[in-house]
């Protein structure tokens, strides 16, 4: 009888390891036997100190304290309810809370439904990684431009040795703030195929699919209009300004995300990466917004006309991103199988890291002329007078990234991490933004 | 056995040898040494190459070579004294952390191989970085192998060095590289695998550094760890206070990004006919805003008379086809045609048609397209016949109370009697070929009464055809949209007169194309424009303006993009034309949008590259409170990119003031660079002595003539035939002959009738 009582309990704990989005290895717990309770404390806190260097448009060097949190658990047989909040930059949000129930079957398989706001499953390999337990300062660039963050919805996971399957429905926005539609239904699910599954080393290979229906925007000339923005900052939390890879997608109505994935662990040693595809549809009530702009003395012709200088096209993006460690010394790299994710350092450690980075917001319509005084493309190739152009082009910007880091864990509590990263960017708003340096270092302390 | 334990021994030659040889740590770190020395060598004796390639002069290059050496020397000494006192005499580790910081340096010379400072820079921290490695690779070597093999393995790391890494990888592969791949991204990228290589040796040592440390030092780790906790957190207050320190562009500041942005220059051929256009030249915009009805007679003559360079303008079409000189798309403000005719077509348009020989049956079905394509109050919906019933003076003299004038007004409205149109005896909506006219000198043909004399009649093409068929005729022609019917012709060579008042100036016309969907297709093409080359002719003669008989007689100048690239298209550049630039909030269809450096240079390329070789930006001030965009750094990227510089529109002194650089005499200002002249001094200034100031400006729109003029004459920039010539430094600009003498406004209209 203990034994089915104390499995999943170790279950859980097995869970909440510290790879995923959300720390759940705090020092602080408080147990009531009798009960079956066991509560938890814990926080954390990260301070940056960033120096850039650009070509041209200034980017804010400084230190921030880039994340503080606070966050609690409480398990009670197969239930786990987690809740974290966050307070950096001087800000409060809301970052994961949810309720969780896992089994394990007869098979010692683990079958696990979840319910709250947390991560997207397909939302991306690292975007799922806690950026606590993160080798970088940042998560790669392309993760967050084309990855997906946290949402609110429901979900079912079953894992073995070798398998993982991860699904789920959401919604986009968890506090169904918007001006008018409705909150959006997201599908997502992340596959995994480990051929290597032992003590001292894991190969994994996976998948990822989601599909997104956007519900909810702003009414504009009486229509509805749904809009899509995708973005990164420069690698980094200090200045997270968006400028330089960033895409504003209107009419945006579907949108479908691609990943594949592949990671490999041992004692010593770390590789992973992650590839990205977004694809979006584009939706609008092109007779409204004619009859609505027809009603003035420089009217449009018919609605083809309108329709031809105002175009819609649908807007597909790629990105990704390799990154590798090295420990020289410390207590080996760790894989978390119930995530699928690989652990942060554990224990006094020295690292080395490095990462390739892609991230592609440039979808350019051939023969399209862009002016960088006026922020537009032009669909004939040169400047005309009327205020619809009939372009097409999307340029969010193309950016590579390189980083270097050396990681220093003093003990399980607190790291220190060195990064610089090199950013080549070809954006075409920016002209002369061509080259960044960025030299990061951060101090983390976690329990 | 450790090797501190093998020191210990003594050993023969041969054990040496095979002591050596056979240690694999040696080896590592014989390989480490090389690609050490790879990155030593490669980085040092290729960068006067690079640097040469790259266009920096060569004794900047050598500067490179002796930076990376001198910079060796505190870099040795630290890296020596982190290995011993901070990582306890541990070599592996502060050797790849220096080679993974020398990649760091390697990736920031690489990107900006044209950049001195930062190349500089950059071989000054690996010149740091690298020979601490170099050193270190030599202790580690010794404290691996036992004390009697210390010299061999010294021999083996040494040779490795150079042989294979100097020799071999820095000299011959780099070369071999570099020139079999046409650039320096190869070498650069060999250089990386050169650190990496080093790192990964070294790493290989780690281990048996650690008992090596261990056996000699004790369990000193701790020590270590200590002292890398003081390293990082020292590193981290060096950062935040090293960004804090930076002051350098921490925010966009527009005046310095006028200079670091490029701009696109003017080329051979544009610049050549930039030239046509005279220095400082007084355009009087409208004719005069102030004190005359604008774009009639009364203000060109007017201004004719002050003596400005050029007659400015606005062009439009009627729906015959006429083009006009006339600046707002509706004649609502400047005629008084909501007196005239209703909110429709003009209701006598059918008798009119009648007049001209067309049926009744006829003319009403073309009524009936005109009501189809009609805009009320707009040129394109009015024959140019119609258009002169207006009168286009009153309004000023509603609008304009003290400088209002009898004469301004029609004292007899124009309407239809007798089966045919009778002008009004004012001021009319004028035609291009009247504001040329009166730039050569002449006035309109008057009748006793008053009224202008201008015939008209079908076009011979036109003739015996009904309107329905002249109609189907346009349309065929495809060149316009069908709604200009421009099958009427005017008589416009017996419409002038020689003027009696005309003093001899002979100004050019400044015409602005208007909005492209409000005029034809080929509006650009509706108006003789290059009739001859006057060839070489002064612009200014015995106190007379000359810019009308010279190559610079005509300027066109626009807004839409439309119209600069149609008029690029048709005259290549052979005629000055100007881009104008307007800002609005949100941005208007042709507006730029982005008022920064960036965008001003994009804008300036496009214009160039449509044949601009003027920008005109607007500027603010009372009473038109117009937005700024001819700041001083805007001025300064105009004229870095070699166009002129017309700004629009002045009315008074202070603006004249601050644009022409007064406000900042003799005070240095951060554009003096390309933007200060020295201004010798003419007998018609108010002073006697040269002043030196930052001209904002290369000519300008003003509806003061009287007043610009004057401030032309008296600060030496008209009448001085020693001004610098800001586009060919060096050279002289001669505008002595202009006139220098300003005749009084109010006494020139009455002289001139009004």
């Amino acid at each position: 009888m203990k034994k089915y009582i104390l499995m999943p309990v170790l279950a859980i704990f097995a869970l909440a390891a510290s790879a995923q989005d959300f720390d759940t290895d705090p020092t602080l717990e408080l147990e009531n036997a009798e009960k079956e309770v066991k509560f938890t404390v814990g926080a954390r806190m990260m301070a940056d100190a960033a120096l850039y260097h650009s070509d041209f448009t200034p980017v804010n060097s400084g230190a921030s304290i880039t994340d503080a949190r606070i966050r609690t658990s409480m398990t009670y047989k197969d239930w786990y309810f987690y809740a974290d909040f966050g307070f950096g930059g001087g800000k409060f949000s809301q970052k994961n809370i949810f309720l969780q129930y896992s089994h394990l079957d007869n098979c010692d398989n683990t079958h696990a439904v979840k319910v709250g706001y947390y991560n997207d499953p397909a939302g991306s390999m690292a975007r799922n990684t806690s950026l606590g337990s993160y080798h970088f300062i940042s998560r790669p660039g392309s993760s967050y431009a084309l990855g997906e963050g946290r949402e609110l919805g429901i979900s079912y996971k079953y894992n073995t040795d070798h398998f993982m399957a991860y699904q789920g429905v959401f919604t986009e926005n968890a506090y169904n703030k918007i001006e008018a539609g409705f909150n959006g239904v997201t599908v997502a699910g992340r596959y995994l195929f480990r051929p290597i599954a032992n003590d001292y080393q894991t190969l994994h290979v996976g998948v990822s699919a989601r599909f997104a229906h956007l519900g909810g925007g702003t009414v504009y000339n009486n229509v509805l209009k749904k809009s899509l923005h995708l973005g990164q900052s420069l690698e980094t939390l200090v200045d997270e300004d968006e400028q330089f890879v960033s895409a504003d997608l209107d009419w945006a109505n579907n949108v479908v995300n691609l990943g594949a994935e592949a990671l490999y662990q041992n004692d010593k040693f770390f590789a992973r990466g992650e590839f990205f595809y977004k694809h979006v549809t584009k939706k609008r009530d092109s007779y409204s917004l004619y009859i609505d702009a027809q009603n003035n003395i420089d009217g449009w012709g018919d609605i083809e006309w309108w329709e031809n200088a105002n175009k819609l096209k649908n807007n597909n993006f790629f990105g990704g991103y390799v990154e590798a460690g090295f420990q020289i010394f410390g207590n080996g790299y760790k894989y978390n199988k119930q995530e699928g994710l690989l652990g942060g350092l554990d224990g006094k450690s020295l690292e080395i890291v490095a990462r390739y980075n892609y991230t592609g917001l440039n979808n350019l319509t051939d023969g399209e002329y862009y002016n960088a005084g006026r922020g537009h493309y032009y669909a004939n190739g040169y400047m005309e007078d009327w205020p619809g152009t009939g372009a097409t082009s999307v340029g969010g910007g193309d950016i590579h990234s390189v980083t270097l880091g050396l990681n220093y864990a003093f003990n399980r509590y607190v790291l220190c991490m060195f990064d610089y990263t090199f950013h080549k960017l070809d954006k075409p708003f920016l002209p002369n933004d061509k080259n960044f340096h960025v030299a990061q270092a951060r101090v983390q302390f976690t329990f | 056995m450790t090797p501190e334990k093998k020191s210990e021994q003594s050993l023969s030659v041969k054990e040496i040898f095979k002591t050596v040889l056979s240690n694999k740590f040696l080896w590592y770190i014989a390989l480490a040494n090389s690609f050490i020395y790879m990155v030593r060598y490669g980085c040092l004796d290729w960068a006067p190459t690079i640097l040469s390639e790259q266009g920096v002069d060569i004794k900047n290059a050598g500067w490179a070579y002796f930076a990376y050496e001198i910079a060796a020397i505190p870099g040795t000494i630290f890296c020596g004294w982190l290995s011993d006192k901070v990582f306890n005499g541990r070599r592996a580790l502060p050797t790849m952390i220096f080679m993974a910081l020398i990649i760091v340096a390697i990736v920031v010379y690489w990107q900006n191989m044209t950049n001195l400072s930062i190349v500089l820079g950059c071989l000054i921290a690996i010149g740091f970085l690298i020979y601490g490695p170099v050193m270190l690779i030599g202790v580690q070597a010794l404290d691996l192998a036992p004390k009697n093999a210390a010299g061999t393995a010294a021999g083996l790391t040494g040779f490795m060095g150079y042989v294979l890494g100097t020799a071999i990888l820095a000299n011959t592969v780099l070369g071999y590289v570099a020139e079999s791949t046409g650039g320096w991204d190869m070498p650069f990228i060999l250089l990386i695998v050169g650190c990496v290589g080093a790192i990964f040796f070294m790493a290989l040592t780690y281990k048996e550094e650690q008992y090596l440390v261990a056996d000699r030092k004790g369990e000193k780790i701790e020590l270590m760890f200590k002292n890398l906790v003081r390293v990082g957190l020292l590193s981290t207050v060096v950062l935040a206070a090293f960004t804090s320190c930076e002051e350098e562009q921490q925010f966009t500041n527009e005046k310095l990004d006028a200079k670091r942005v490029e701009v696109q220059v003017l080329n051979s051929e544009l610049a050549k006919v930039r030239d046509y256009v005279p220095l400082y030249a007084v355009v009087a915009h409208r004719g005069s805003t102030f004190w005359a009805p604008e774009e009639t007679e009364a203000s060109w003559r007017w201004a004719r008379e002050m003596g400005a360079d050029y007659l400015e303008s606005d062009v439009q079409c009627t729906k015959d086809g006429i083009v006009l000189a006339n600046h707002d798309e509706n004649l609502k403000r400047t005629t008084n045609i909501e007196n005239v005719f209703s909110e429709n077509v003009p209701a006598s348009r059918v008798d009119f048609y009648m007049s001209l020989g067309f049926s009744r049956a006829d003319a009403e079905a073309q009524y009936g397209r005109d009501m189809a394509a009609f805009r009320p109050f707009y040129t394109l919906s009015y024959y140019y016949a119609e258009l002169l019933m207006l009168d286009a003076g009153s309004w000023f003299n509603e609008s304009s109370l003290e400088q209002a004038r009898p004469t301004f007004k029609a004292t007899q409205n124009g309407r239809f009697e007798n089966g045919k149109i009778v002008y009004s005896n004012g001021l009319y909506i004028s035609a291009i070929q009247d504001q040329i006219a009166y730039a050569q000198g002449k006035r309109l043909v008057r009748d006793a009464q008053g009224r202008r004399v201008l015939t008209y009649k079908i076009k011979d093409e036109y003739k015996g055809m009904t309107l329905q068929q002249i109609y189907d005729a346009i349309k065929a022609k495809g060149e316009y949209n069908a709604k200009y019917m421009d099958f009427i012709e005017y008589d416009f060579a017996a419409g002038y007169e020689p003027d009696p008042e005309d003093t001899g100036n002979r100004p050019g016309i400044y015409v602005e194309f208007k909005e492209s969907w409000l005029n034809p297709g080929n509006m650009e093409q509706r108006w003789n424009i290059i009739t001859n080359d006057p060839g070489d002719q002064p612009f200014y003669k015995n106190g007379k303006v000359n810019v009308g008989n010279t190559r610079g007689r005509v300027i066109l100048q626009t807004f839409s993009f439309d119209a600069l690239r149609r008029a690029n298209n048709i005259f290549k550049g052979r005629i000055p034309m100007c881009y104008l630039l307007w800002i609005s909030e949100p941005a208007y269809a042709t507006d730029i949008a982005y008022d920064t450096p960036t965008g001003y240079a994009a804008f300036i390329k496009w214009a160039q590259d449509n044949g601009a070789h003027i920008i005109g930006p607007a500027i603010s001030g009372a009473p038109n409170n117009y937005p700024e965009m001819n700041a001083p750094w805007q001025a300064y990227m105009i004229r870095k990119s070699g166009m002129i510089n017309h700004p629009y529109s002045f009315d008074s002194w202070a603006q004249m003031c601050k644009y022409m650089g007064y406000y900042n005499y003799g005070w240095e200002t951060e554009f003096d660079d390309l933007l200060r002249l020295e201004i010798p001094a003419t007998p018609y200034c108010t002073t006697s002595y040269p002043s030196s100031v930052p001209v904002y400006m290369d000519g300008f729109f003003t509806n003061r003539t009287e007043m610009s003029l004057r401030y032309m004459i008296e600060n030496g920039f008209r009448g001085n035939a020693q001004l610098p010539n800001p586009f060919h430094a060096g050279q002289k600009y001669d505008n002595s002959q202009a006139n220098v003498t300003v005749p009084d406004a109010v006494a020139t209209l009455e002289r001139l009738g009004y």
